[in-house]
């Protein structure tokens, strides 16, 4: 395993050597060339920022870690980065320029307002800022639209008291997260995404139990939340949150969450809530080679599509591999059921595949396919293709620019739409 | 060499994004309103169960727009869509009155007289009726007597492991 466990103190020489093997050297004109290449063309387009709510890189087993836990406070992933993640955020995710300083200590660059202010070991408080640069293309004779997007702008903190573990995020949203308001209205908001505690358990703290409102265990926790598999099966990790009670397990090449879903607190009426449970397995059989499986059934009194009382189901594979260090392949196929009384039974599916490059640390080169359909034996198949480029490219910033074509089903064929966009992450 | 390239490059993107947020969601609430000259535009509800993305267009009325044509961010089949159902006086949630004159009414397309089927968000704070159900303090209040339950176990804090070599 490549973890090992009670070498905390030891963290700043190993990562000082693995700094001097793996550093970018600003000196190679490749590059240098490349590097600046990708950045004029970032620029150049307008294309600024990049994803959704925070970090979520599954896409990290490329350094061996199939595993979540080391570097986040969620057992599955994304949200407020733990102080080893924060570390790994400045040796494995980021570019490096220079010549490495033989006394710098990535803990400390990576750490909280970049190590000005020290945190006791229990505490960890995190701010992110991501604004997107959205430009669409509907067919003609539509106009294309252009808008400045706040995205984020979260403040989270996470506690590890002896077993105890929390973790809570409060934020403004000028529009959009709807499900995760805690104030009224569509418009300007305070907003929390996730808030739990719960306690660890086990040898090597396997078990986590906790309740709160919480990400759902289900699929590829990725960052792209308005994809066809994360938006259809209700589980992305902008708003879609439910509060509820799970059990996530992490050890030796396994992981997995189950959750009983109590329903949007923060949603009304109580009829429209989901509720049910959701989990997925995952099963690492080599370190760059993971396979899981994932479920959803809720029902929900009021379906507003059917106006009755409906179950809603998605079931699904996915899996992560690495062939080699800089590719990383992504899949998820899901079918989707939705049940309403009385009524027919509606069967679909919706699929996504990803291949992420990094050709430079730091620097990620990304193709996605996907596709949706709700209902078999319907025409109404839909499909998008995604290509991204990110760069982490700064101590606590990153770059993402996408162009995103859908066809989508109408009623008289099909309609492309073009979508760029350009996205900036910071945080603290 | 590199550095201050990429600095100058890094403040002319921050120029850029210190331009102003844009308003509501996308185009569509705007243009519902506009074209069918309502008071204020509709909430992202009108048409999105949930968060407003794709496979969320799943409300009576919105379903409705999708078979009449709508797209997503296409302002021009909105309208005829729109046309679309007010020549047709669509009553998608069967209450006997027409989708448009529901609108035009301040009344909701998707829910029967007097029947409560829009989403609302937010929690007890803010305005509007408090929030049904126990809510978020109970849940969290139920993690903490579990805590506060399970026996104290002492370890020490931060052991991590140590940072990935390659």
């Amino acid at each position: 395993m490549p973890v090992t466990p009670n070498r905390a103190r030891t963290a700043r020489p190993a990562a000082s050597s693995f700094l001097d093997r793996r550093r970018v050297a600003p000196s190679s004109s490749f590059a240098r060339v490349a590097l600046r290449a990708a950045l004029f063309a970032l620029v150049l387009a307008g294309a600024l920022l990049a994803s959704r709510s925070a970090h979520a890189y599954p896409w990290m087993i490329r350094h061996e870690y199939a595993a979540c836990t080391m570097c986040h406070a969620d057992p599955s992933g994304a949200g407020i980065v733990t102080p080893y993640g924060r570390a790994q955020s400045e040796v494995l995710l980021r570019t490096l320029w220079g010549e490495p300083d033989e006394d710098a200590d990535p803990a400390k660059l990576g750490g909280f307002a970049f190590g000005a202010v020290p945190l006791p070991e229990w505490l960890d408080l995190q701010a992110d800022v991501r604004s997107l640069l959205l430009r669409v293309s509907p067919p003609d004779p539509a106009p294309s639209t252009n808008r400045m997007i706040l995205m984020q702008a979260d403040a989270a903190t996470a506690l590890r008291l002896g077993a105890f573990r929390a973790s809570g995020t409060l934020g403004y949203a000028h529009e959009g997260a709807l499900g995760a308001s805690v104030t009224r209205g569509t418009g300007d908001r305070l907003v929390s995404r996730q808030h739990w505690a719960g306690f660890v358990f086990g040898d090597d703290d396997a078990f986590l139990v906790r309740a709160g409102r919480m990400n759902l265990p289900f699929g590829l926790r990725i960052l792209e939340h308005t994809t066809f598999v994360r938006s259809a099966t209700r589980s992305d990790i902008n708003a879609a949150q439910q509060h509820g009670v799970a059990l996530a397990y992490n050890k030796e090449g396994w992981r997995g969450e189950a959750m009983a879903i109590l329903g949007n607190f923060q949603l009304r009426p109580d009829a429209l809530r989901d509720r049910g449970v959701s989990a997925y397995v995952e099963r690492a059989f080599t370190p760059g080679l993971a396979l899981g499986a994932t479920s959803l059934i809720t029902h929900a009194e009021l379906d507003l599509t059917a106006r009755t009382s409906a179950f809603r189901q998605a079931h699904g594979l996915f899996g992560r591999y690495t062939p080699v260090k800089p590719v990383v392949v992504m899949l998820e196929a899901d079918v989707l059921v939705r049940s309403p009384k009385r009524q027919a039974i509606d069967v679909g599916t919706t699929g996504l595949a990803q291949v992420d490059v990094e050709p430079v640390q730091g620097v990620h080169l990304a193709a996605t396919g996907e596709l949706l359909t709700e209902r078999y034996g319907e025409d109404a198949l839909s499909l998008g293709g995604w290509l991204s480029a990110f760069w982490f490219f700064l101590p606590h910033v990153d770059l993402r620019a996408d162009f995103v074509y859908r066809s989508l089903p109408v009623a008289d064929g099909r309609a492309g739409v073009v979508m760029w966009l350009g996205q900036l992450h910071g945080w603290l | 060499m590199l550095r201050p390239r990429l600095l100058s490059l890094l403040a002319a993107s921050l120029a850029v994004l210190a331009t102003r947020a844009a308003g509501a969601t996308p185009n569509f609430p705007d243009v519902v309103a506009s074209h069918l000259g309502l008071d204020a535009a509709p909430p992202c509800t009108l048409c999105h169960a949930g968060t407003p993305a794709r496979g969320t267009v799943t409300t009576p009325f919105g379903a409705t727009l999708r078979t009449r044509g709508a797209v997503a961010y296409d302002e021009a089949a909105l309208r005829l869509a729109l046309d679309a159902l007010a020549a047709e006086k669509k009553d998608s949630d069967g209450d006997g009155t027409p989708d448009i004159d529901e609108l035009r009414a301040g009344d909701d397309p998707n829910g029967a007289a007097g029947e409560v089927t829009t989403p609302e968000y937010g929690c007890a704070i803010g305005r509007g009726t408090p929030a049904a159900g126990p809510g978020t303090a109970v849940v969290v209040a139920l993690a903490l007597a579990l805590a506060g339950a399970r026996r104290s176990r002492r370890r020490p804090h931060g052991r991590r492991p140590a940072l990935r070599r390659a």
